[in-house]
């Protein structure tokens, strides 16, 4: 399955390539076991990002979701022997997150609709979202379109646009949903996405 | 555009639009580094450089850092001594019966303060470097717990 790997040529920097950065964590999770405590840095560097938006993803809000980052780290350095193989660290710190995630947002008595609340944050940075959304162009529309989806399909295409390869048993039980369907269902998110995003050609 | 495409850009669009907060890498680092330990370490955030007092990368610069966790404010003034090394003097309000280590790569060394909240370290090498405040004396009747910045470039 492609869909973790970009081979985009008009990446960007701050574009967070997700092939790039697994063989990163992976790198770094084997130096830092081999003794170098250093690599722990690099791989916190590396991996926090992703595992925000895959804990965002689950609607917890910005105070939890950096709680549940942080006990995801605290797990792994507790538990890191059971990861056998480096390059599964990745996939290992991103299941953890969901789960840790999940469990947070199970016991909590109110979940944010974090569309929302990405609306108030940008907002807030930028004064009014709308205007944001004109001055980001092809980006703005793009944010347009993803809002008019229900909300479960926000948080699977989210999700399966920061995992490597997404483990689609895990992300039903995560999302109450049947296993099977993660499948179509992601299909048909992306379907409505391209019917939202229209005639409007996102620029190169 | 193709899947593969579309998820870049809804990749860049979240890292955008909802970013992780700015100090989340620094408090898990803390975090870690802190595991475990009997004493709790606050995290002192680096406030923005007084453009007017930051020094120019270069060679006759000076340099001033401000940590603060909201009650303790941490003021440092950074020299560059032209053989590469740096001095840092650093005052430290409310002062506080506390010892001062400064943690690079692999090196680290302390200094006391001043009961007026003075502290000072010479011949510094550049370099990722982090503060740590730890408590002197129990029951010394301040701070039951020791704070540590974020990392910073030296």
């Amino acid at each position: 399955m492609e869909d973790g790997i970009s081979h985009s040529n008009h990446r960007t920097l701050s574009d967070p390539n997700t092939e790039v950065i697994w063989d990163r964590a992976a790198l770094a999770f084997e130096a830092w076991r081999s003794g170098k405590a250093q690599a722990m840095d690099e791989l916190v560097r590396t991996m926090t990002p992703v595992l925000w938006h895959v804990v965002r993803a689950h609607g917890l809000a910005v105070e939890q979701s950096q709680d549940v980052v942080q006990s995801t780290w605290l797990i792994l350095v507790s538990r890191y022997d059971s990861i056998a193989d480096p390059r599964a660290v990745a996939a290992w710190l991103t299941t953890t997150a969901r789960r840790e995630a999940w469990r947070v947002a199970r016991r909590g008595s109110r979940n944010v609709l974090v569309s929302d609340d990405i609306l108030e944050r940008v907002a807030e940075d930028d004064g009014s979202a709308e205007e944001v959304a004109v001055a980001r162009d092809d980006q703005g529309w793009l944010w347009t379109c993803v809002r008019t989806l229900s909300e479960r399909c926000q948080r699977l295409l989210r999700i399966v646009a920061f995992e490597e390869r997404p483990d689609y048993a895990r992300i039903a039980a995560d999302l109450d949903m049947p296993i099977g369907s993660i499948g179509p269902t992601r299909g048909r998110c992306l379907a409505k996405l391209r019917d939202a995003l229209g005639s409007r050609e996102l620029a190169r | 555009m193709t899947d593969t495409e579309l998820f870049a850009r809804l990749r860049q669009m979240w890292t955008d639009l909802d970013p992780m907060p700015d100090d989340l890498v620094d408090s898990i680092l803390v975090a870690l580094a802190t595991e475990g330990l009997a004493v709790e370490y606050v995290m002192l955030t680096m406030l923005d450089t007084v453009p007017a007092l930051a020094g120019v990368r270069g060679t006759s610069e000076s340099q001033t850092l401000e940590f603060t966790d909201g009650t303790l404010r941490m003021l440092l003034r950074v020299n560059s001594t032209g053989d590469g090394e740096r001095r840092v003097d650093g005052w430290l309000t409310p002062a506080s019966a506390m010892t001062v280590r400064l943690t690079q790569a692999h090196d680290e060394v302390t200094a006391s303060i001043s009961p007026e909240g003075r502290f000072e370290f010479e011949h510094i090498p550049t370099g990722r470097t982090r503060l740590w405040l730890e408590v002197d004396a129990i029951g010394a009747g301040g701070a039951s717990h020791g704070f540590t910045t974020a990392e910073f470039d030296l």
